[in-house]
């Protein structure tokens, strides 16, 4: 149950954040998410998905052990099984635009840009401004005021 | 304002109104159009405001939606704080449920949004605005949003503007009205002059004034029209109280009094002398006809109703003579005579009528009839016929005893049936007389026979008439009378004819007395001369005795000579009269003196004399008449000297002479025989004459045409006393009568 609701605002964060245009394949290119670790979804994510759109491009779900296996993905969720590589695998798509989720505890400020976390028996978000300016996305308003804004640890 | 009072405004106050009305109209229709328009425009704004909070909500609560933050909702809905009209909205996920929602703090429970979302875009209820709008992400459809916005605010400004609509309003009423009572006189005051000078008109019924003319517009027209009106008027005004004039004129004139009985209504118009015929005044009379009815006599009720309505139906005209209780009580005669006005299916809408005190009238036809009666029963009661005619000469009465005469009804004497009664022979007579006398108007008179019924036979009658007169002196009548004169008219003749044989026995006696004293003197004359010749041839040889009658013989024969001279005279007065001729009696006395010188001188006779007169007479025996009698003065004198006096005195139109002596007298018993022929009172020894003298005195006189008589007592004179007719006055007949009748 969990998972369906973490693979709708999945879908959900398409509307809401917006990518450089080359990012893309072509103005119709697809949008790419990428599931890096074990899958917690069970096919939630294909069902909540399916053939959902946004702003007139498909929605792709890409599946991988590996952040190369993946290859250029939009939204990258990177499952709680990779934490121990989490900051091998943030450096590695530091600089490209791409959106990081995790659902692990400090995960935003540990250098992920959207975490989920639960509060009151709800699926809340953390967001790391930084990191998402440092990507070149833009998150929308819309967004940012439903979660909560997390600074990154001292470095 | 209720119509009929607005009617009964002035034409100013209605200008007024009318205007102030149309301003109204006017600026109403306009405010609210405005107001419709405003109110319609407002919610057309209130709407597209509220559908732009909505989409902003929407989108504002999408990601809310999406990521199930209802609390974000929440916040973001509590944004609408800012907004005072909206009082509560709420947002619904895709599948319809309650995701937040927001309720103003001061609006209460009553506001709160629904549970689940009605299927509209957005509705006016009348103090909100409800709208729900979807929210729709990336053309998905995430939710709804519902806001539901409070009017006040609308109804607040509709308030203010219709506020300052009613301000706008009743300061354009005003500045209307001011506009309007400026301009409004220029239609009003003319209307308003029109309307004050026919108020005059109708107030002061002065027609003469006239309404002022401003301009030719439709009210200058009015003004014409009525000035052209009040024309007409002033003249139908003039005429009215001309024949008002006469009217009244005629009414006060008029001892009539008249009444007007309406009708329809049932009043009736007294006149004030009508009532006072009645002796009533205003106040005693009521105006109804009950009151005139209850007014007739009892006897003359039923027959003057009947008439009255039968002159309504309508019938023929109502003239009836009637008798009405006045107020002293007493019954009067009464002439009523009405006329009735009736509309076009004959029912009677008016009666006017008049009524004339006609009693002393009826009166005198009472006794006019009385005194006809008493007429009658006295031309029925006379034993002469009486009968009347008409002016025109037709007879129409005649007494009982016309008919009983002459046997002719009534209805075969009128006229000229009459006629049939005179005696053929008579008739033209009649008829002639009868015709002169209408055309104369003079009094008819004509002797004729009638028959006799009883017998057939004719009594001879006489017949008169006399016209009366009315006061014009037009003839109005005719009475006549038929008196029988049979008796007077057979004794009449009887009387003429005597008349005529004792005329001509007269005349033959005179003739007879001339002839015979003019042919007895001759054989007298021879006889006398025969004796006178035996006397002188036996003179002297005739005895004493013889002598002595032959003396006698002469002397009877001289006698006889002086009876026939006398006699001669006597009849010559009457045959052998001059004609009269102006004469001086003075002249005549004179003569008369020296006829008589002798005997004067003799007696030593002593004549006195008046101034006499001059009259017409016959000269010489106007002097045989004084000779005779002065000579009676001097012949029968006494023992004094003989004085004798002639007197003459004027008695009206003849002169009374008087002879007057100192002589022996007359003893009045013989007056009488003195006048007769031959008559001698004294013998023939004492005082010789024939007795002829004083007779041709008496026939003289009467020849003139006067009177003789004398007074005297023996032994104290005489004095003869006749009448001559003065010379500028001829004798008329009846003074003869009269000098008869003295003498």
């Amino acid at each position: 149950m969990e998972y369906e609701v973490k693979a709708a605002y999945l879908s959900h964060f398409a509307r809401f954040v917006e990518w450089p245009a080359e990012t893309f394949d072509g103005d119709a290119g697809p949008l790419v998410i990428g599931v890096l670790g074990d899958d917690p979804f069970e096919g939630a994510l294909e069902q909540q998905i399916g053939k959902l759109r946004v702003s007139g491009r498909d929605l792709v779900i890409k599946r991988g052990p590996r952040l190369e296996a993946l290859g250029r993905t939009q939204i990258l969720f990177i499952s709680a099984s990779e934490s121990l590589r989490l900051p091998k695998i943030l450096a590695g798509v530091s600089g490209h635009p791409v959106l990081t989720v995790g659902d692990t505890e400090g995960f935003a400020a540990r250098g992920g840009i959207v975490n989920f976390t639960i509060r009151n028996h709800r699926v809340r978000l953390e967001i790391n401004v930084e990191r998402a300016k440092a990507a070149q996305l833009k998150i929308s308003s819309q967004l940012l005021k439903l979660a909560t804004i997390v600074q990154e640890e001292s470095r | 304002m209720r119509p009929a009072a607005f009617g009964n405004r002035s034409i100013r106050q209605k200008l007024a109104w009318i205007v102030i009305l149309a301003s109204s109209a006017a600026l109403l229709s306009a405010s609210v159009a405005f107001l419709v328009y405003d109110q319609s425009s407002f919610r057309r704004n209130l709407v597209h405001r509220f559908s732009m909070d909505a989409e902003i909500l929407g989108f504002n609560c999408a990601s809310a939606l999406l990521f199930e933050d209802p609390e974000a909702a929440s916040r973001t809905l509590a944004g609408l704080q800012a907004d005072p009209e909206a009082i509560a909205a709420a947002v619904y996920d895709a599948e319809g449920k309650l995701f937040a929602s927001y309720r103003r703090a001061e609006a209460g429970e009553a506001v709160a949004a629904p549970a689940a979302p009605d299927s509209f875009d957005h509705r006016f209820l009348p103090t909100e605005l409800q709208l729900i709008r979807p929210i729709v992400l990336d053309g998905e459809k995430v939710g709804s949003v519902f806001i539901r916005a409070s009017l006040a605010e609308m109804t607040r400004r509709l308030e203010s503007y219709a506020l300052i609509a009613l301000v706008v309003c009743l300061g354009s009423l005003i500045v209307a009205s001011a506009i309007s009572s400026r301009l409004q006189t220029r239609i009003s005051q003319p209307i308003l002059h029109l309307a004050e000078t026919a108020r005059a008109v109708s107030r002061d019924r002065d027609y003469s004034v006239r309404a002022r003319f401003h301009g030719q517009d439709e009210v200058g027209l009015l003004v014409e029209t009525f000035n052209d009106m009040l024309d007409q008027i002033q003249q139908r005004d003039a005429e009215l109280n001309a024949s008002q004039e006469r009217f009244n004129r005629a009414i006060s004139g008029t001892t009539d009094g008249l009444w007007d009985w309406n009708v329809q209504t049932g009043e009736v118009w007294y006149a004030d002398r009508f009532k006072a015929l009645l002796g009533y005044d205003g106040v005693e009379f009521p105006g109804t006809l009950a009151t005139l009815v209850a007014h007739l006599h009892p006897d003359d009720r039923r027959a003057t109703e009947a008439m009255l309505q039968r002159h309504l139906v309508p019938g023929p005209p109502f003239d009836a003579v009637f008798r009405l209780r006045t107020a002293s009580g007493e019954f009067r005669w009464f002439h009523g005579r009405a006329q009735a006005v009736h509309d076009a299916r004959d029912r009677p809408l008016r009666m006017a009528g008049s009524i004339q005190d006609v009693t002393e009238r009826k009166r005198a036809e009472q006794a006019l009839a009385r005194s006809e009666r008493y007429f009658r029963e006295l031309a029925d009661a006379m034993p002469q016929m009486v009968w009347a005619a008409t002016p025109d000469g037709k007879l129409d009465y005649f007494n009982r005893r016309w008919h009983s005469y002459t046997g002719l009804a009534a209805s075969a004497s009128v006229a000229d049936g009459w006629q049939a009664a005179v005696h053929v022979e008579d008739r033209p007579l009649v008829r002639r007389r009868w015709r002169q006398a209408l055309e104369t108007g003079e009094d008819y008179e004509v002797e004729h026979r009638l028959r006799r019924q009883t017998d057939g036979s004719y009594r001879w009658h006489l017949g008169r008439a006399g016209a009366v007169r009315d006061e014009n002196g037009q003839i109005s009548r005719w009475f006549g009378t038929c008196t029988d004169i049979d008796d007077q008219k057979s004794t009449a003749q009887l009387l003429a004819r005597q008349a005529e044989d004792l005329t001509r026995s007269n005349a033959e006696l005179e003739q007879f007395a001339y002839v015979a004293s003019h042919d007895l003197q001759e054989p007298l004359r021879g006889v006398t001369g025969c004796v006178q010749l035996l006397r002188q041839r036996l003179e002297g040889r005739l005895d004493v005795q013889g002598t002595e009658l032959i003396q006698h013989a002469v002397d009877a024969a001289h006698r006889m000579q002086t009876l026939i001279t006398d006699l001669l005279s006597f009849s010559r007065v009457g045959t052998r009269g001059a004609p009269f001729e102006p004469t001086d009696c003075g002249e005549v006395l004179r003569e008369a003196e020296a006829n008589l010188r002798q005997s004067i001188e003799e007696s030593g006779a002593v004549i006195t004399h008046d101034e006499l007169p001059v009259v017409s007479v016959d000269r010489s025996q106007m002097t045989r008449l004084f000779q005779n009698l002065i000579g009676n003065g001097i012949k029968f004198r006494g023992d004094e000297t003989p004085r004798i006096h002639v007197g003459a005195e004027r008695r009206g139109s003849s002169w009374l002479f008087s002879v007057r002596d100192n002589g022996i007298g007359i003893d009045p018993k013989y007056f009488d025989r003195i006048f007769v022929v031959f008559q001698r009172l004294h013998t023939r020894r004492r005082y010789p004459g024939t007795g002829i003298g004083l007779p041709i005195c008496k026939k003289i006189v009467e020849r003139h045409g006067g009177s003789i008589h004398l007074e005297s007592e023996p032994d104290k004179g005489a004095t003869f006393y006749f009448t001559i007719p003065a010379l500028e006055a001829e004798p008329h007949e009846h003074e003869r009568e009269l000098g008869l009748q003295a003498h």
